[in-house]
């Protein structure tokens, strides 16, 4: 995120905090599909991901007083998002996932006609390996590749040091290579 | 991979471009002579590529007022008597959800249905006291001689055994 944005956010929050409902409003709109995108990859159930935004931002909004700038806006409302997704995976006791394309109806930004095949097979195999691996790894690695957050970023929404970063992101990367291989029937090593 | 190959967590900070300039320079000379950690960094890299071409998923819907309809709701119990109140009043919404018609189906239709049948069916136990048993001033006791040992019609087995004194059955 740039500092302009950054510094947009900030002075959103400050006026939200001071009951500002229309900054609060601001700051739903530029960071909403931010934070569904990545609470719909976790659960992959639209309308789930959908109700549970809602919630991040109104969680948002009764936690706003302890917000500090050096947070950064939008990591800490993907710290937020990371919890409510994995209570949800906690409530609804997931161990093996559906498949994703039973959920992926949302319209996306990508130009969908002209896309080829190939790539959209790609995807789809992407999308279906995320589904099979573990949530900790599906989550930094959506954190990582998709939302673009820096190591230390990523320990902060994760509460865990820059070094586990390190290691887990080799992990899950290692883990979801071995789902691609799996599906596509590609030898590995 | 070897001994001497570089560990995979050494070669996906490299995908992330996190490793200091002499590092990764160790590393991409390395993998330019080592075919097994060349070919771990093209499967790491495409992975990589992979990511950045997903759909960018949108909403494509505007969730700001569904948020701040939400933070007043939950503001006006919350100013008035608590947050502890706020499970019932979710419990509430969610069977109002669950009704179809709000005003026919609602839980205050119900409650006002067992009120008024309570009502109706206590006016009866009165008007039964009044008419069946006059000396019995209490209607209770009145309503409950239907249920007596005693069956309708039958004759008494001895004076004032049933009944007030001077009624016959």
């Amino acid at each position: 995120m740039t500092d302009e944005r950054a510094a947009v956010d900030a002075d959103d929050v400050a006026r939200a905090r001071a009951g500002d409902t229309a900054a609060f409003a601001d700051l739903v709109r530029r960071h909403q599909d931010r934070v569904f995108r990545f609470i719909f990859r976790m659960l992959d159930a639209r309308d789930e991901a959908m109700e549970l935004t809602q919630d991040v931002f109104v969680k948002a909004w009764q936690a706003l007083p302890a917000w500090r700038p050096e947070a950064g806006f939008a990591t800490w409302l993907l710290q937020i998002a990371r919890n409510a997704a994995l209570d949800q995976l906690r409530r609804r006791q997931i161990v093996q996932f559906a498949p994703l394309e039973n959920g992926l109806d949302v319209v996306d930004g990508a130009p969908g006609p002209e896309a080829s095949y190939a790539s959209r097979q790609r995807q789809q195999s992407l999308d279906r390996a995320l589904t099979r691996i573990a949530p900790e790894h599906r989550e930094i690695l959506l954190l990582r590749e998709v939302e673009g957050l820096a190591y230390g970023e990523l320990a902060r929404v994760l509460g865990i040091a820059e070094g586990t970063v390190k290691s887990r992101l080799a992990r899950a990367r290692a883990a979801l290579l071995e789902q691609l291989h799996l599906h596509t029937g590609a030898a590995h090593e | 991979m070897n001994r001497t190959c570089p560990r995979d967590e050494a070669l996906s900070a490299l995908v992330d471009d996190a490793l200091g300039a002499e590092a990764r320079s160790q590393l991409l000379a390395h993998s330019a002579i080592c075919p097994l950690c060349k070919a771990r960094l093209v499967e790491l890299r495409a992975l990589h590529d992979a990511f950045a071409a997903l759909p960018s998923l949108s909403l494509q819907i505007d969730l700001a007022p569904r948020v701040l309809a939400r933070l007043q709701d939950e503001a006006k119990p919350a100013a008035g008597t608590g947050r502890h109140i706020r499970w019932p009043q979710r419990l509430m919404e969610t069977i109002r959800r669950l009704t179809i018609g709000r005003i026919v189906l609602s839980p205050y239709a119900g409650a006002t249905a067992a009120i008024g049948l309570g009502l109706w069916l206590g006016g009866m136990l009165v008007q039964l006291g009044d008419t069946a048993s006059p000396p019995a001033s209490n209607a209770t006791l009145a309503a409950a001689s239907f249920f007596g040992s005693i069956p309708p019609g039958n004759l008494c087995p001895r004076a004032g055994a049933c009944g007030a004194p001077g009624s016959s059955q």
